[in-house]
This record gives C-alpha cells, sequence and structure tokens, in this order.
C-alpha cells in the first residue's frame, strides 16, 4: 500500500504564533489516521493545508490524488441549494465533471449516494429542515461524490448524540472501506477514535506529543495521552478553557 | 521601553493617532482586496466563463426584488423637485421649462443616484450578508475544496447581474421619476400635459439618456462588486457578518457617488 498523504517538516505560523511546528505524518491507501488534542493545538490547520485552504510556511507535502473529499464540522452544506443540488454541486460546475452527466445520470448518483450514507427521498429538501446528523450524512454523500482518494473529516461528530455519532462513526468506517481512500479524521471523542482510526496521533501546541494505535492510547503511560484519555485537568496539558 | 513613551501611550492624542492609523491601513486594504477580486472576476468574463443561469436568478433579484421599492423611490424624488420648483416656475411665467428641469434632473442624477440607493438597501445588503455567511459558516471553504472558485461561481454573476440590469431598472425609474413631478406640477402648478411633455422633450438630450443608462450600468457593476468582495472577506460570526454588511453598504454608497462624481465631470462639465 502506498502513501496517499504524506506531510513532512512542516512549519505554519499565523502572525508570530506558530501553529504547526515541524510535523511529519503519513497516510497510507485505505488506512485512516486520527489527529486529537485540545483545541487550538493545530490539528483543523493540518487537514486545511491539505485541503489547499491554507498554504504552510515550510516543509514539503506530497498527495497522491487531488482529488479531496472534506466533511467539514458544521456540515457546510450550501443553504440556498436542495440536497440533490448540493450533492450533485461539484458534478455540476467543476470543469472536469461538467456537462459530462445527463440530469438523470446526476439523479441516479445522487441517489446512489444518499442510499450510501443511508438516506432515501430527501432530494428536494433544503438542509434547513434536516437534523444535525442528517445533515452530516448528506455532507457524506457530497464529499464521495467525485470518488476522492483522500478524505479528511474535521470533528465528524461534534455536537451529535451518542447514538448519531456511532451512526457517523460506522458510515467513516463503511467509507473507507468502500473507497479505499486515506483519510485523516480530526476529533476529541474516544469513541471515534477507537472504532474508525487504525493510527492515532496527539497534537499539542503544534507538536506531535504522542503517536500509535488506537488501543495503545488507553494504556500508554506517555504523560499528554494519559491526560486526554481521562481528561484530567492535572497533566503537562493546559486547555484553552484552562488556560 | 521609556517612561515619556509609556505616558505618550495613555494620551488621547495616541490612542486616536493609533485608531487613525488602523481605519486608514483597513481602508486601503479594503481596496486592495476589491481591486484583486475585480481583476479575477475580469479574467473569468475575459475567458467566457460565467455561469449562466447564477447570472439571469441574480438579474432577477436586481430587476424583480428591487423594483417596486426603487421605483417608488424615484417617484416621489420627482414628486419632491416637482412641489418645490413647479409652483414658483409657473408663478414667475416659466411653466414652459418645468418638465425640462424634472427631466434633467431625474435622467442626469437623481433617477440614478436614488434608484442604486434603493439597490444597495435591498440587494447589496443581502448580497454581502449571504456571501459573509456563507464564508463564516465554511460553505465558501466547502466550494474551495470541491475545487470551485468561488469569485467564478458567486462573484462573477453577481456582478455581471448588477451592470446589465441596473441599466433597464434605472430607464423605467427615470420614466417613473418623470412621470411622478408630472403628476404633481399637474395638481399643484396646473401645467398643461402637452406643455410638460414638450418641455421634457425639449430639454433632455440623446447623450442625458445614455450617460444615465452608463451611469447605471457602471453603478450597478460597483454595488455588486463591493458587496460581494467585501461578504467574501468575513471572518468569524454573527456579528463580523454585520459588520461586513455595514462595510458594504457605506463603501457601496462611497464609491458610488465618486463614480458618480468623476461620469459628471466628464461628460457634463
Amino acid at each position: 500500500m502506498k502513501n496517499l498523504i504524506e506531510f513532512t517538516n512542516v512549519v505554519k505560523k499565523f502572525d508570530d504564533k506558530v501553529v504547526l511546528n515541524d510535523i511529519s505524518l503519513w497516510v497510507k491507501e485505505g488506512k485512516t489516521l486520527a489527529i486529537v488534542g485540545f483545541s487550538g493545538s493545530g490539528k483543523s490547520t493540518v487537514l486545511k493545508i491539505i485541503s489547499g485552504l491554507l498554504k504552510q510556511d515550510s516543509g514539503n507535502i506530497f498527495l497522491g490524488d487531488d482529488n479531496i473529499g472534506m466533511v467539514f464540522q458544521y456540515s457546510a452544506l450550501f443553504d440556498s441549494l436542495n440536497i440533490f443540488d448540493n450533492i450533485a454541486f461539484a458534478l455540476k460546475e467543476r470543469k472536469d465533471f461538467k456537462n459530462k452527466y445527463s440530469t438523470k445520470e446526476l439523479k441516479e448518483i445522487v441517489k446512489e449516494k444518499l442510499k450510501t450514507v443511508g438516506l432515501e427521498e430527501i432530494e428536494d429538501k433544503y438542509p434547513s429542515e434536516l437534523s444535525g446528523g442528517m445533515k452530516k450524512r448528506v455532507s457524506f454523500a457530497r464529499t464521495i461524490v467525485t470518488n476522492p482518494k483522500i478524505i479528511l473529516y474535521d470533528e465528524p461528530t461534534a455536537g451529535l448524540d451518542p447514538v448519531s455519532s456511532t451512526v457517523i462513526e460506522d458510515y467513516i468506517v463503511c467509507l473507507k472501506e468502500e473507497t479505499k481512500a486515506a483519510s485523516i479524521v480530526v476529533t476529541h471523542q474516544m469513541s471515534t477514535i477507537q472504532r474508525t482510526a487504525d493510527d492515532v496521533i496527539m497534537l499539542y501546541e503544534g507538536k506531535i506529543v504522542w503517536k500509535g494505535k488506537p488501543k495503545e492510547m488507553l494504556t500508554t503511560d506517555n504523560p499528554y495521552a494519559y491526560q486526554f484519555v481521562n481528561a484530567k485537568r492535572e497533566g503537562p496539558m493546559l486547555t484553552t478553557a484552562g488556560k | 521601553m521609556t517612561q515619556v513613551q509609556a505616558i505618550f501611550k495613555q494620551t488621547w492624542t495616541y490612542k486616536l493617532l493609533k485608531r487613525f492609523n488602523s481605519e486608514f491601513i483597513d481602508w486601503f486594504d479594503t481596496l486592495g482586496h476589491v481591486g484583486k477580486v475585480f481583476l479575477q472576476s475580469i479574467k473569468y468574463i475575459l475567458k467566457k466563463d460565467i455561469n449562466i443561469k447564477e447570472f439571469f436568478e441574480q438579474s432577477a433579484r436586481f430587476g424583480i426584488e428591487a423594483l417596486p421599492m426603487t421605483l417608488v423611490m424615484v417617484a416621489i424624488t420627482g414628486m419632491i423637485i416637482s412641489l418645490q420648483i413647479a409652483s414658483e416656475m409657473a408663478k414667475q411665467g416659466a411653466e414652459n421649462y418645468v418638465g425640462a428641469l424634472i427631466g434633467l434632473a431625474i435622467v442626469r442624477e437623481l433617477g440614478p443616484i436614488m434608484g442604486c440607493f434603493s439597490v444597495i438597501a435591498f440587494v447589496g445588503s443581502s448580497m454581502a450578508a449571504e456571501i459573509g455567511t456563507m464564508k463564516v459558516t465554511e460553505q465558501i471553504d466547502a466550494m474551495k475544496v470541491l475545487k470551485i472558485d468561488p469569485i467564478e461561481y458567486l462573484i462573477v454573476p453577481r456582478f455581471l447581474a448588477g451592470a446589465f440590469t441596473m441599466p433597464f431598472v434605472i430607464i423605467l425609474a427615470n420614466i417613473v421619476g418623470i412621470f411622478g413631478g408630472f403628476i404633481t406640477a399637474k395638481t399643484t402648478a396646473e401645467i398643461n400635459t402637452l406643455v410638460f411633455i414638450d418641455s421634457v422633450w425639449m430639454g433632455l438630450s440623446i447623450k442625458d439618456v445614455w450617460v444615465s443608462v452608463l451611469k447605471a450600468f457602471i453603478f450597478g457593476g460597483l454595488i455588486s462588486l463591493m458587496c460581494t468582495a467585501i461578504g467574501y472577506r468575513t471572518e468569524g460570526g454573527a456579528i463580523d457578518v454585520g459588520k461586513a454588511t455595514t462595510k458594504a453598504v457605506v463603501w457601496s454608497f462611497v464609491s458610488m457617488v465618486i463614480a458618480d462624481y468623476i461620469l459628471s465631470l466628464m461628460f457634463f462639465e
């Protein structure tokens, strides 16, 4: 299996604040890396750099495929478009897909992608008519419609109830198996880490302070991982809420 | 830091200068950003990368949503001018010039300006808020990740819709404005219908009409550009969307008035 994401010695600063300090990571085809850490540790910045929304100040990034999908924290569905148009958006507007599919084909593709995330008959609804969990699943469908080989998840279970979180975690695993994509999941939730990830890295103040397998995270004596897993106030890390 | 510097930093003069400096920087920063968005939009227009469906949808917004209020505003403006001058001119025996004066004021200046003020309030502000909200809710980031340039998809159609729809709106507004002036002149100063119409024809030239159309074209483009470009730059949350909307409205007003002065200088000096 080849690496689809390679991040080598990446540094990113905002003004004088170093957000990512010499970070290196890689993700192989069909594997999922979870990035964990407290708020403000630089997790989302990694995703934004991979997706091209931000540029690193130094370091190298290799992406095995330039077709990237991203699930945003609050779904980021286009609220002026209905669900059909949201999912079909890239196929209708992107230069490499434009005019490639007929309306009938688009309807079939959207229907199939909705079915993949367990939704049906909602094509005519608007995002404001859906629950948080449904919006998230629609954003999954929008993400996979272009068959990306790299999928990024920014806190996919944030704000969801435990059952909806479990459903979303199942879909992350299901998409990994179906698409064989290299995925990165940024999360705070232990259940998401344990159920979806193959590897975990932990960031604190822009540096990797622990890496290992999800199961190892539960038993490690690394003070950073221990503090995170056991949700302790005492430890080497200060949360933004605790500062 | 010396003690003198520390004391100086506590003074109102320092705080005022600091505020002035940051406002000044922000002014140039915004101007640079709008200029950059304008050039990128022109690049797409020259490449003929235009989303026609979105262009017509946005044109409908300019042409239909804002039209009733725009017509009412310009009609009332025509009535106010008429109310102030028709009786006085009739008393001086100059009723033959009432139509010409109202026609000139509306077509050359008040039609485009008042019409566009109304469009800024109705369409421009909602565009800035819409794009600002899309920015803070990551919808614009989602668009970029899907490899669709928001400037091409969101800004170019709005920019073109503003520029190409406003001339039609303003032509209608000018007609309604003159008609408003006529009704008031007729009722308050008993100006004869034929005399009024004749006076309008006598006063207006073809140049007045096409400059009015040109103004509408430029103002429409400016309003769309300012509102979309400033909305596109919103960072933060709901309060920042509000601030960006206010800024977009103010910048649209100011840029429109400056453009109006330059155009009047070019064509009517």
